[in-house]
């Protein structure tokens, strides 16, 4: 889902980049209120986590196999805008250092993945009461696929690729990877509430906005 | 990649000579001319163009020592992608059929546009990488964490690429041995979506990391906190104004992808001289 460097056209890579701005400059207000001086090595050492999540690789099916995305698991854990902040964090260092992503693009990405996807998980937990397993099914499911949508929408609008064949692929694909993750989304929650930590992390548990 | 306990980058010890001494060049500097290359390159449209870039982004990594071994492994990294457009643009872009293939019972038309836009998508990535590499292999981590600083990247955002990067080397360490741990348990993956047993084990997996690195990230405050921490952002290096010789690197950066630009057949150039 990582748009390399090339792919978008100058309109559409910093109209992009301008809203993942005043998204990502937000979301820093918002979680340096909510976490203070604990912002960064919270925020640090969980982005780390959401890198190395994304290398676990799950099944798909015909021998292929996608990976977890983590909007809606750092989402489920820590609110929107802390999403937002691990996943820019994320995908700048993918986009320097691991050739995943471009640097023209990384606007476009951060919007798609780091945007697009925490708010549509947010808004499944909210309007499904909380991080429950239908909730966080859906949740995760329903971010993957905003996000390859987006992904699409943003190729096709740059004259790349047909909107209907880029689309159709991209989302048809993400269909599946979408399950995966809210598989591994639902397991993940499962087993880090029965550790009792969801309830001293968790935005959605004990009243919205505990944490960012 | 990067390795923030190695020799300083653009100090190489490699066979190569250092010919240009680029990593000496002001981080800021070498930040905002390679990024304004990678705007322009990947805006170019001929071929000739995009394999004159590679050439010279090809001249400055031999010529500053820092070798194509690193660079190799970057376009290496992107190439699967890269197989994927080739599959995937000549089937969907309109244009002239050129080849056939039949899979089953699907006629599968490639277009000879598709072919040449995967080409050209091929090249600007390849430029983009190329000089992403250059910057990388020339610049020590807190120079670049400096220079992003004093660009105005707010200090609090700096600070969170600093400590992410830190730590994913440490957290994926960390799952590599839980993944050895459970090959040791004879784990196997499913082979579907609907093997229950994968993604139970993965979910408690990567829950397990997650509550490592939880009560990591309050050892990480703590530390701080008992070095002194007042809640501030971190310090990065004191700015100083960038030199002339630096600013001259910044301009036959930018410059070089100006020229390219402007060199592009039907481009500004042909169409001033064409008058």
């Amino acid at each position: 889902m990582h748009i390399p460097d090339g792919f978008l056209d100058a309109k559409t890579w910093l109209g992009a980049a301008a809203v993942s701005g005043v998204a990502v400059g937000y979301g820093l207000k918002k979680t340096g209120e909510a976490l203070q001086d604990r912002q960064i090595p919270v925020l640090g050492v969980l982005g780390a986590f959401i890198f190395a999540a994304q290398m676990v690789n799950f099944p798909v099916g015909g021998g292929t196999s996608g990976h977890l995305l983590g909007a809606a698991l750092a989402t489920a854990l820590l609110g929107p805008w802390s999403a937002t902040l691990i996943l820019t964090t994320v995908l700048i260092i993918q986009a320097l250092f691991f050739a995943d992503g471009g640097i023209t693009a990384l606007g476009a990405n951060v919007l798609n993945m780091a945007v697009i996807a925490p708010m549509v998980a947010h808004c499944v937990y909210r309007l499904l009461g909380g991080v429950r397993p239908l909730s966080i099914f859906l949740g995760s499911w329903c971010s993957v696929i905003a996000a390859a949508a987006a992904t699409a929408l943003e190729l096709a609008l740059a004259g790349t690729v047909p909107l209907s064949a880029v689309l159709a692929a991209m989302v048809g694909w993400h269909l599946l990877i979408g399950i995966g993750e809210g598989l591994i989304t639902c397991a993940f929650v499962a087993f880090v509430r029965r550790s009792g930590l969801l309830a001293a992390t968790g935005p959605y548990d004990e009243g919205e906005g505990k944490i960012a | 990649m990067v390795d923030l306990h190695g020799e300083p980058p653009g100090i190489p010890g490699g066979r190569g000579g250092v010919w240009l001494p680029f990593h000496r060049v002001d981080a800021r500097v070498k930040l905002v001319g390679l990024i304004g290359y990678i705007v322009l390159a990947t805006g170019l449209k001929a071929w000739p163009n995009l394999l004159a870039g590679i050439a010279f982004l090809g001249l400055l990594l031999t010529l500053t020592g820092t070798g194509w071994r690193r660079a190799a492994a970057r376009l290496a990294l992107a190439s699967p992608l890269a197989g994927a457009m080739l599959l995937f643009l000549p089937l969907v872009t309109p244009g002239h059929p050129w080849q056939h293939i039949e899979v089953g019972p699907w006629d599968l038309v490639l277009n000879r546009e598709g072919f040449q836009l995967a080409a050209v998508l091929g090249l600007r990535m390849a430029n983009a990488l190329l000089a992403a590499a250059l910057l990388l292999d020339t610049s020590p981590w807190g120079d670049l964490m400096a220079a992003l600083r004093s660009l105005g990247v707010p200090a609090a955002f700096v600070q969170l690429i600093d400590v992410t990067l830190r730590y994913i080397f440490v957290t994926a360490g960390e799952l590599a041995r839980m993944k050895t741990a459970l090959k040791a348990r004879c784990f196997k993956s499913g082979r579907s979506l609907l093997h229950r047993d994968t993604f139970s084990t993965w979910g408690q997996v990567t829950g397990t990391l997650f509550i490592r690195s939880w009560e990591r990230s309050e050892r990480v405050y703590q530390a701080m906190l008992a070095r002194g921490m007042a809640g501030g952002p971190a310090a990065y290096a004191p700015v100083t104004p960038p030199r002339g010789g630096d600013l001259a690197w910044g301009l036959v950066l930018v410059g070089t992808g100006l020229i390219l630009r402007l060199l592009e057949p039907g481009g500004w150039a042909w169409a001033i001289l064409s008058r």
